[in-house]
């Protein structure tokens, strides 16, 4: 049960306005969340189950990535298909051959054939992955915890025979969702700004021994504008990734996204403003060059071990086009802002960044709260009856029409 | 109480200064200027006619005729609600369309209203919206949709 807080809201600009419509579009709803949640649980517990080659071993299991830091999108909006990075911990040696633990959890998830999940499953070089039947994917990374050091730390495993590599990566997932949740808080500037209701809050689920609950679904405006921005940031760049021209490319991690965006300086009380920020901020370290390919480099922030960009960028030359998609986006936020675009140069604005399907809800959402806004006697108009939003509507002390009216027509009119 | 013409042309000239008289009768008048709600500026023009108070005033025919000069208004019969949206077409010039900014039935305007304070507004809301269905190809603006009966005609109007 939502509850409408007391206080009048805030006047949001049009532009803020249009990018909570398309982080609304591409967000993960609730159903997505559990759904994921059930996927996630019902896998560890099969991994661990008897007659399993990983019987027994199955530690811990949690979400990481995206779902852990609350930043997680659709990966296509048109359809709403997601991803989930679960991690694994094992009661295994943290030196054992990755090929071994990595074909072990295969084996153990496809099992024989028409069991569970035959079929549905890809050994990669570090996790292995499920798909379900609506498209959504599950990537299960095994670690194995070392006896010494920081919490959570261990070992991840590499293996990929066709380029004959082979090794063991020291990782902190638990400790970087830590970190992150840590410095980015709830907001209540943003959440009075943009939907000034509350969730009711639900007692917690029982919690299983091995398995850590995924985060409790947050709704958009319990989320701090920083992750909000970080979610528009992630759709832009998984946009850009899209064409031919970069095939085979891989796209610069969330948790480098992620890891740079905490130090982004203080959360800008504008969303559009927060977007210019961490992606300026992006920018900025993406002009270092002090990591092993003469790019950046960029550690998890509890656990300087845990390199992140310990496969992107590949070359420079790729941090330079991923710096120059920024620098497009930073662009096209100010026109957003500071230009005044008509409907339709906010919509080109909007799908050239974020896509066309996100982009056209954006609009039509936008269009909406002006039409309730009609009806309800707000509509500001200012001079040649531009239509006002915002603190402009406000500050110019503009008018609205003496009273609503219905549109019908149809039909003829004497001239 | 009739608003005079001469109160409907002193509110346009104070709220809606672009907006200038290009005709004027006794109890006509007829403004043409530009409202701009989005980026793109249109020509309108809005005629009225003051009713004598002997007349069975009727909203329908009484309300202020409504036109956008230019652009000229697109037409697109494969957009939601095409080939445009809320219009009526003039009886004599059929290819004209007068923008529908009130539902007569419902009370929403008469002849006691400022052209100012109602039918401006309701003009520059109704091309934002326009504006918006140009983008979306879909109508945001509310309104009742026209429903053809058998005989081909206008019937009630149905709720959107």
């Amino acid at each position: 049960m939502n509850i409408a807080a007391p206080q009048a809201w805030p006047e949001v600009s049009e532009a803020d306005a249009l990018l909570i419509y398309v982080a609304q579009r591409i967000q993960i709803s609730r159903t997505q969340h559990e759904a994921a949640t059930r996927n996630f649980g019902a896998l560890c517990k099969y991994v661990d189950r008897e007659g399993s080659p990983l019987q027994g071993r199955v530690l811990e299991c949690y979400p990481s990535g995206s779902f852990a830091t609350g930043t997680a999108i659709v990966s296509k909006a048109k359809t709403n298909k997601h991803d989930v990075d679960v991690v694994m911990e094992l009661d295994v040696a943290p030196d054992t051959a990755p090929r071994r633990i990595l074909r072990l959890l295969f084996d153990a998830i496809n099992g024989e054939e028409g069991s569970r999940y035959h079929g549905k499953v890809t050994l990669n070089s570090r996790c292995v992955t499920v798909e379900y039947e609506d498209g959504t994917t599950v990537d299960l990374m095994p670690v194995a915890r070392f006896a010494d050091g920081p919490p959570r730390a261990g070992n991840l495993f590499h293996h990929r025979p066709e380029n004959n590599e082979s090794y063991h990566k020291p990782v902190n997932p638990w400790g970087f969702k830590e970190e992150f949740n840590a410095r980015v808080e709830f907001d209540p500037e943003f959440f009075k700004a943009f939907e000034g209701q509350r969730i009711l809050a639900e007692g917690q689920p029982a919690i299983k021994a091995e398995t850590q609950p995924m985060p409790e679904h947050e709704r958009l405006e319990e989320k701090s504008p920083r992750v909000v921005a970080l979610q528009l940031i992630k759709r832009k760049r998984d946009l850009a990734f899209r064409p031919a021209a970069r095939k085979g490319w891989r796209k610069p991690p969330a948790v480098v996204l992620g890891a740079i965006a905490l130090g982004a300086g203080p959360v800008q009380p504008s969303l559009v403003d927060e977007v210019i920020s961490v992606a300026t901020h992006i920018r900025q370290r993406l002009k270092e060059t002090n990591g092993p390919r003469g790019t950046v480099h960029i550690t998890n922030p509890r656990y300087p071990e845990d390199v992140f960009t310990d496969r992107w960028p590949e070359t420079f030359d790729h941090q330079q086009e991923y710096d120059a998609d920024l620098r497009r986006l930073i662009i096209d936020m100010y026109r957003l802002r500071n230009d005044n675009p008509s409907l339709e140069e906010k919509r080109e604005i909007l799908q050239r960044h974020f896509g066309e399907t996100a982009a056209n809800h954006a609009i039509e959402k936008n269009l909406d709260a002006h039409y309730a806004a009609s009806q309800a006697g707000t509509m500001r108009l200012g001079s040649k009856g531009k239509v006002l939003t915002g603190a402009a509507a406000t500050a110019s002390g503009a008018a609205s029409a003496a009273k609503a009216a219905t549109k019908s027509g149809g039909g003829f009119l004497p001239e | 109480m009739i608003r005079s013409i001469e109160e409907q042309i002193a509110a346009m000239a104070d709220r809606w200064p672009q907006l200038k008289v290009t005709e004027r009768e006794e109890r006509s008048a007829v403004w043409e200027g530009v409202l701009a709600p989005d980026k793109r500026e249109h020509l309108v023009r809005i005629a009225y006619r003051v009713p004598f108070a002997v007349e069975n005033v009727n909203a329908l025919l009484a309300q202020p005729r409504v036109r956008v000069l230019k652009p000229e208004l697109e037409l697109h019969p494969d957009y939601e609600q095409g080939p445009l949206p809320h219009v009526y077409w003039g009886t004599k010039s059929r290819n004209v369309p007068y923008l529908c900014l009130f539902d007569p039935s419902a009370g929403e305007w008469g002849i006691d209203d400022l052209l100012a304070d109602t039918t401006v507004f309701w003009a520059a809301e109704w091309l934002y919206f326009y504006e918006g269905w140009l983008v979306t190809k879909k109508w945001r603006g509310g309104g009742h949709n026209p429903v053809a009966n058998d005989n081909g005609g206008q019937k009630q109007l149905e709720a959107v």
